[in-house]
């Protein structure tokens, strides 16, 4: 197994098998159970040409490292490859069930899944060859301040969770103190410094790490312990280049998938005060069941997910504060009120339904443009993420780790996991300043004595 | 990898990605020409549990996938057992109760499917759980399963992909072999 250093063990190298078993576990459960309303043999067929794709680029990652692959992987693997197989185990979803959907419809998404990501892998060999799984070196002889980050963090997640203040400026200073922005910074500088770091820092970060888990899941959020997951994933890619890993790390990792699904659990039980099922959650780790829906019914999902509503949706929801233009939701609100047959939708009657629906980049690619038109989107906007990841460039370590990790995560959340391109553009122009802002405020008091 | 050396892996390998690629398409057409026709019959039903309605689906589920309630239906009806499946609704309270069957069998399984509600009562009278029947068991005109097309555009995936990543096992084999002293 190719690794960096003496009994680290290569990300792609972890993942290579747990590829296979997922691989697998498609063909096992069509076997155990049969087929049913949304899954077939042939959807088993398919999640194993999926692992085989997998395959091919985890196996092309040890050539040549590119970290947007490399999370394209982890995306395809635990979100589409294990949902054909929890398909074909328990035929639960509540998206699928909206629409009339059938076995041939999920194939379908999933082989439209596969021909998206071929076209992200070759907008990753359309680049020229740099190596960019060179680590970011850390101004030597100069430690770690974290103090102050500490403090933005901690300020950041009080104010999250705890109403010590309330109305529109609470608001805003969620917006400006963005603890997600700031715990992503905590992690770059924390893997950027790590050899550095005394016990008390180390202990202290792992405390407010925790505690950010804490405090979401205690607020029913279900996905803590994954965001921080991504965000240490995005920070030691845009860092140490290379992820690896010792064995300590894996083992915890898979132990925190069990953790994982009992956090989901008390989430849903301080949200909804109801236990959730084994389906429900595996609905929750699936992405599949929402591109896929999205594509068989594009014409209902292009009422909304079009650049005339995206242009309404973004001004009234970034561009006129305080008052607003269009009454447009964004489109990932929208949804819910179709088929549940609730009419006008509005800013306000999102409020008080609200749901949001992510119809990832596969969903949305053929919604808007069709389906080969939306490959050469796919490629074109994959491409210009590696692009700009090249063209980043710092001589403060902290600050290019920092806006690398951005990127990446970006690319994870907003494009793989897209909830329409308004969301992202809303999210971009509520949090550009204040993502700046922080970065300098980060970068300038963790470490002051910088080569810059 | 660059776009290049991606190209000069398919130029290198060509004979082996070809050789996948058409032993997949050859076993899809196999399976495609060989497998049995299968149709769907089912039945919608609304199952009611007044002490607890939230658990009347799952109840209901759990009897009808486990597949105890599929042999004393069999028993009854005299038919054989059939491996019945249950979907319950998200957005309502129906359960649809289904099993794909080929098309000498349809009627035993409509028959079969006809028997659920009255089973499920008697299997569930202490939890006073009731059922009605919304739409009467039917069954589709049309088989179940994917068209030659979908079937060959899967197999040919699975042909390619597996093709590229033994190629690419080669090549690294190939080029370790070389840089061996």
């Amino acid at each position: 197994m190719p690794a960096d250093a003496p009994g680290k063990i290569d990300f792609s190298s972890f993942l290579t098998p747990v590829n296979a078993a997922v691989g697998a576990a498609a063909p096992l459960m069509f076997f155990l159970r049969g087929r049913n309303d949304y899954a077939d043999a042939l959807t088993a067929l398919l999640a194993v040409a999926f692992a085989f794709q997998n395959h091919f680029f985890l196996v092309s990652l040890r050539k040549r490292h590119d970290p947007f692959l490399l999370l394209l992987v982890v995306n395809s693997v635990f979100f589409y490859g294990l949902r054909a197989a929890t398909l074909l185990w328990a035929p639960w979803s509540a998206v699928l069930a909206r629409n009339p959907f059938t076995a041939g419809d999920l194939n379908s998404g999933l082989l439209y899944v596969m021909l998206g990501n071929s076209a992200i892998f070759f907008a990753a060999l359309a680049q020229p060859e740099r190596d960019d799984a060179a680590p970011l070196v850390p101004p030597s002889g100069v430690p770690a301040r974290l103090f102050v980050p500490l403090l933005l963090v901690l300020a950041g997640l009080l104010m999250d969770q705890a109403p010590v203040l309330s109305g529109r400026l609470r608001g805003y200073l969620c917006i400006l103190l963005n603890s997600e922005v700031m715990l992503l910074f905590l992690l770059v500088l924390a893997v950027l410094y790590a050899g550095a770091l005394s016990g008390r820092q180390r202990l202290l970060l792992l405390a407010v790490f925790a505690g950010f888990v804490a405090l979401r899941t205690a607020a029913g959020s279900r996905s803590a312990a994954l965001t921080l997951f991504y965000f240490l994933l995005c920070a030691w890619l845009a860092v140490r280049g290379r992820p690896s890993f010792g064995r300590g790390f894996y083992a915890g990792l898979m132990a925190a998938i069990p953790a994982g699904a009992v956090l989901f659990v008390a989430g849903t039980l301080a949200r909804d005060k109801i236990m959730v099922s084994f389906p429900a959650i595996f609905e929750r780790i699936g992405s599949l069941d929402m591109a896929a829906e999205g594509m068989a019914n594009s014409f209902n999902y292009g009422k909304f997910f079009n650049f005339p509503h995206y242009f309404k949706s973004v001004v009234d929801n970034a561009l006129s504060p305080g008052f607003t233009v269009f009454d447009a939701p964004k489109a990932a609100n929208l949804p819910v009120f179709f088929y549940r047959f609730v009419p006008e939708p509005t800013l306000r009657s999102v409020a008080a339904m609200y749901q949001s629906d992510m119809v990832t980049v596969y969903g949305e690619a053929r919604i808007i443009f069709g389906a080969a038109a939306g490959l050469a989107w796919i490629f074109f906007t994959a491409f210009l993420f590696q692009k700009l990841y090249r063209f980043l460039d710092s001589r403060d370590p902290f600050r290019l780790g920092a806006l690398r990790a951005a990127l990446l995560y970006i690319f994870l959340v907003y494009f793989l996991g897209s909830y329409g391109l308004d969301w992202f553009a809303v999210d971009m122009l509520r949090g550009a300043v204040p993502f700046l802002l922080l970065l300098y405020a980060f970068s300038y008091s963790a470490s002051p004595g910088r080569t810059e | 990898m660059t776009i290049y050396g991606f190209f000069e892996l398919l130029r290198a390998r060509r004979g082996l990605l070809a050789g996948a690629v058409a032993a997949s398409l050859l076993a899809g057409g196999l399976l495609f020409l060989t497998r049995p026709e299968l149709y769907e019959a089912y039945i919608l039903i609304e199952a009611v549990q007044p002490s607890a309605p939230r658990d009347a689906a799952a109840l209901t589920r759990h009897a009808i996938e486990s597949g105890s309630l599929g042999r004393k239906i069999a028993a009854r009806t005299g038919g054989g057992a059939f491996r019945l499946k249950a979907a319950a609704g998200f957005y309502n309270r129906f359960i649809k109760i289904y099993v794909f069957v080929p098309a000498g069998k349809i009627e035993a399984a409509k028959t079969a499917l006809g028997a659920v509600p009255a089973a499920l009562m008697e299997e569930f009278a202490a939890e006073k759980l009731s059922a009605r029947v919304v739409m009467p068991p039917s069954a589709s005109d049309l088989p179940a399963g994917s068209s030659l097309g979908e079937t060959l555009s899967a197999f040919f995936m699975l042909g390619l992909f597996a093709g590229l990543s033994a190629a690419l096992r080669l090549e690294d084999r190939k080029n370790a072999a070389k840089e061996r002293p």
